[in-house]
């Protein structure tokens, strides 16, 4: 096979699938056929920083060598790190400020508390875009609100808790009336204080049974592009997660090319006027009764 | 109506009106209590696809015999055809045990459940349902052939190759279709004079050019390169599919009569360049392979914009840079390039900037050297190995400025990227050099030492030497590396060995670990010079000791530089290794190397480690048993093609076709056919190629 100099030697699919399973028990998450070119491209900078030629010889380290704790976190930080951008998929947001929070806003006003979870938050352009719109939105003044993001990878977490982005994390036209949040500071947008301090960052691994035993009862989930990474047992386990956290009538958000026919019916899909979403179904008096 | 009360309710919530009440009460039902277990087949009919998802999933969850009954039943005479499918899902997912009934069904006077039966074998890929699919492919209903033909390409298989090769010789233009995409969807290429008259029914092109993606036939080629010209988008994108499956399995030389006949329908079709760039940035990645293959051989500069843009897509970015440097230098393309680079993501920059460096653009170079330390290490990462694909004086001295980072991913990268700098040219070996050593002069440090171990020669052995006696274990161990290379290419004489001998008694015992991995990788050369015999010796005597060396990593880099040294006469002492009752994996695997590096590997040795705990170690047992005589390895193989983990039966499916031994042929036929993972499968059927127990 003809490869261009210095690119990641090809990995066959007993080495890819030898590298699967090794981080499938490591963090749970799964790689699939499609993603063998994700593993090869991310982790050959890995090889050569290790003087490693093949993936056997990488495998091998990452079973027997004494650093391998440390390349294990190393190459799973640089597995899941996506490269994103404030107000990803803008129908998806749109749907989100103009049907969901004034649904919210209506069905919650009596406890004035609002919750939302960005799982798998990268390094932060989720929810602070998340804590713009709920903010920017005027309707929950003075409520009790907290946007929640977590990831399981730290270094993602430390940049996402520094809050300073280049200008790509803009390029969305939808992100330009985000500015007047940020502060440039030696060319870089640091996000203002009062929304920095209005998201809670927090480290887990979401297939932990404990992963979220710290957050309460959650309003929305903006769970996207990140369930694509785990097997579908992975899935059933992380959706049953949030199906537990969820208050009925809770709102699920996913990637636009993930879904969940064939992995769980446990939520309900809601055609909003700008997008599919999901929806935790309520039980309503009426129907526990009706029997 | 149940006499049990708490059941007659849970069974009316099941059936209710209301959809989210039906849903909650079949996920709560019982599959082994039987009165449950019926009302979870009825809802199988349910209106709801979310019920009857929930009961499938309930369903699954009982022993096999006892609700494959009402699951057959249901196949058969489901009221709905959601009732069926329903059905077949749940007998898919209980696999094996629903294998020898529904290819029963598949002989059912009724068409619907034959073809019924077909689609859940095909969800099932268990190849034992190859020969009664392939059957079905004569089937008098159209529906059931096309379905026997669709589960044939999930099973795939030699039985079900053979088979769908056979139907594209059938009058049945719906066969023919329903063979072809299984036949793509196998990767299995039929030879090009079969597949090319197919191409003139349009309903046959599509999986007709893809399917010759996999093929090894000059042929192909030509037939691919007539597709570019094919109005429908949807038969382009195939041929461009095909296309970039032919990039990657064959050589440049290989493709070049393609990329001339691109070359010469772009010239007489100006418009082509265009419908290629249209296929970029596609869901299917295979797709845009092919489109910038083809985009590079017709030179079209006009669309150097689309091309540096899918280079956000991580699996294209290499190649993006490829096709970008083969589009004709000059200024239309930089300035092409110029335009779209500050739009693009910060990864995708990086194979544009490349292209813009190596034709001079200053600022492009300085944009990549910045790249080199991104926070962002995957900008980073790939920001350093394209300073080393530019590798000009300038690239050398913003990568040797990484040699002495903090971050040892860093600095590891920088060392490899110089290495190879210095490995393309002699202009970039002096290069190198010259930014090395004026930096060794100033402050040395590991990965330094690591470079000019890779690329310099005698004048830098004091250096290194300096760094093997430095009290930073990183230098000490980079220092043995470094003694090594030059030992290796003959900088260094034997006098080399007897001080990595000494490195052996290092404090460190990752110092202790590079030693003996260095005396591994440099005692070849260095016996090669006749020189070195008797501190060869003594380096082997002090590896042997090593072997008792408290640290697993330190005995297991001794026992492999024993076998790489091929120290026959240490044979007793690296299988003592495996004598203790759990040796730990790292030691094992290299000691059963060096075993049979030397040509001895004792029985019991590889008996205890085909027993050991760890799949690993049962691997290397497998592979050493391939070369080791007597019906006692034979038996090794064997029960190792049984196991449950796939990577140990692809293990021993290899061994079995390296021992060539015939009595094994039987054996591996059976497996070939049993096997339910297709990549073990593949390993089988070699296997049973290679011993000649097929064709």
């Amino acid at each position: 096979m003809w490869r261009p100099d210095q690119a990641a030697p090809p990995m066959t699919e007993e080495e890819f699938r030898l590298l699967r399973d090794l981080f499938h028990a490591h963090c749970g998450i799964f790689f699939r056929e499609d993603a063998r070119y994700l593993l090869e491209r991310r982790l050959w900078p890995r090889l050569q920083a290790r003087g490693l030629d093949t993936w056997r010889a990488y495998h091998r380290f990452l079973r027997f060598d004494p650093a391998r704790q440390a390349e294990l976190e190393e190459a799973t930080d640089l597995l899941t790190t996506n490269e994103t951008y404030f107000h990803r998929e803008p129908n998806q947001l749109r749907a989100f400020t103009s049907e969901i929070l004034p649904a919210a806003a209506a069905a919650l006003g009596g406890e004035r508390r609002l919750r939302i979870l960005s799982a798998g938050c990268s390094t932060g352009e989720e929810p602070y875009t998340i804590a713009v719109l709920v903010r920017d939105s005027g309707l929950f003044e003075g409520w009790d609100v907290e946007i929640l993001g977590c990831d399981i990878s730290r270094r993602v977490l430390a940049s996402a808790r520094a809050g300073a982005y280049g200008e790509h994390a803009f390029r969305n036209p939808e992100a330009d009336a985000m500015r007047r949040w940020f502060h440039l500071r030696s060319g870089r947008w640091v996000i203002d204080a009062q929304i920095r301090a209005s998201v809670r960052l927090f480290q887990a691994n979401l297939l932990d049974e404990g992963a979220l035993a710290a957050v309460g009862r959650l309003d929305v989930v903006f769970c996207r592009n990140v369930m694509i990474y785990f097997d579908l047992e992975a899935r059933r386990r992380v959706l049953r997660r949030f199906h537990e956290r969820m208050r009925d009538g809770a709102w699920l958000l996913l990637g636009h090319s993930e879904s969940l026919l064939n992995v769980t019916a446990d939520f309900e899909i809601v055609h909003l006027r700008h997008d599919l979403v999901y929806r935790k179904p309520a039980m309503t008096p009426a129907r526990e009764t009706q029997t | 109506m149940s006499a049990d009360p708490a059941a007659a309710a849970r069974h009316a919530r099941a059936r209710h009106a209301d959809e989210e009440t039906r849903y909650r009460a079949v996920a709560a039902l019982d599959p082994a209590a039987a009165a449950d277990r019926d009302v979870l087949l009825e809802r199988l009919a349910d209106d709801s696809w979310r019920v009857r998802t929930a009961a499938v999933d309930r369903l699954t969850l009982a022993a096999h015999e006892v609700v494959l009954p009402g699951l057959l039943a249901a196949l058969a005479d489901g009221p709905t055809p959601g009732a069926r499918d329903a059905a077949a899902e749940a007998l898919a997912r209980i696999g094996a045990a629903a294998v020898a009934p529904l290819v029963e069904r598949l002989e059912a006077p009724d068409g619907n459940l034959r073809q019924a039966a077909a689609g859940a074998l095909g969800l099932m890929r268990d190849r034992r349902a190859a020969p009664a699919l392939s059957a079905r492919l004569a089937d008098p209903d159209a529906n059931v052939r096309a379905a026997a033909a669709e589960a044939l390409g999930r099973i795939g298989g030699p039985q079900a190759g053979d088979a769908l090769l056979a139907a594209l010789d059938v009058p049945d233009a719906g066969l023919r279709l329903a063979a072809l995409e299984a036949l793509a969807a196998l990767r299995l290429a039929p030879p090009v004079a079969r597949v090319a008259p197919l191409l003139a029914d349009p309903s046959l092109r599509r999986p007709g050019y893809r399917v010759l993606g996999p093929s090894d036939e000059p042929g192909a080629l030509a037939v691919l390169a007539r597709g570019l010209s094919e109005p429908s988008r949807r038969v382009r994108d195939a041929v461009l599919g095909a296309i970039g499956e032919q990039r990657a399995r064959r050589t440049p030389q290989d493709l070049a009569p393609l990329a001339a006949a691109a070359a010469d329908a772009a010239a007489a079709d100006h418009a082509l360049g265009a419908r290629v760039a249209e296929a970029l940035g596609g869901e299917d990645a295979g797709v845009s392979v092919g489109a910038l293959a083809v985009l590079a051989w017709i030179g079209d500069v006009r669309h150097a914009g689309e091309m540096a843009r899918a280079g956000e897509d991580d699996s294209l970015r290499p190649l993006v840079e490829e096709a970008l440097a083969a589009l004709p230098a000059g200024p239309e393309l930089l300035s092409v390039l110029a335009q779209v680079i500050g739009e693009l993501t910060p990864l995708a920059r990086i194979p544009a900037g490349t292209v813009l460096a190596r034709s001079g653009v200053a600022t492009a170079l300085e944009a990549l050297a910045d790249a080199a330390s991104d926070p962002d290490s995957q900008v980073q990462a790939e920001a350093i190995a394209a300073l080393g694909r530019v590798g000009c004086a300038r690239a050398v001295a913003a990568l040797a400025a990484l040699l002495g980072d903090d971050a040892p991913a860093a600095s590891g990268m920088a060392a490899t990227a110089l290495a190879r700098i210095a490995a393309r040219t002699g202009e970039g070996r002096a290069a190198v050099l010259r930014e090395c050593r004026r930096r060794a002069a100033a402050a040395p440090c590991a990965a330094l030492i690591r470079v000019l171990g890779d690329v310099g020669d005698e004048a830098d052995l004091g250096v290194v030497r300096a760094g093997a006696g430095s009290p930073s274990p990183a230098r000490r161990a980079a220092a043995a590396g470094a003694l090594a290379a030059l030992l290796e290419r003959g900088r260094l004489g034997p006098e080399g060995v007897a001080e990595l001998t000494a490195r052996l008694g290092d404090a460190e015992p990752t110092v202790r670990a590079a030693a003996a991995r260095a005396l591994a990788a440099s005692g070849p050369a260095a016996s090669a010079t006749g020189a070195a015999g008797a501190a060869l010796d003594e380096a082997a005597g002090a590896l042997a000791r090593t072997l008792l060396d408290s640290e697993p990593s330190v005995r297991a880099a001794a026992a492999e530089a024993l076998g790489a040294l091929g120290r026959r006469e240490r044979a007793d002492e690296l299988a003592a290794l495996l004598a203790v009752p759990v040796t730990p994996a790292v030691v094992a695997v290299a000691a059963l190397r060096a075993l049979s590096a030397v040509g001895s590997v004792p029985a019991e040795a590889l008996a205890r480690a085909a027993a050991h705990p760890d799949p690993e170690v049962v691997k290397e047992a497998i592979a050493a048993a391939a070369h080791v005589r007597g019906a006692e390895a034979a038996r090794l193989l064997l029960a190792a093609a049984g196991s449950e983990r796939w990577d140990v039966r692809r293990t021993a499916a290899r061994a079995m076709a390296d021992r060539g031994d015939p009595s094994l042929r039987e054996a591996v036929a059976r497996l070939a056919a049993a096997e339910p993972d297709p990549l073990v499968a593949r390993a089988f059927d070699e296997a049973a190629r290679v011993l000649g127990a097929r064709r």
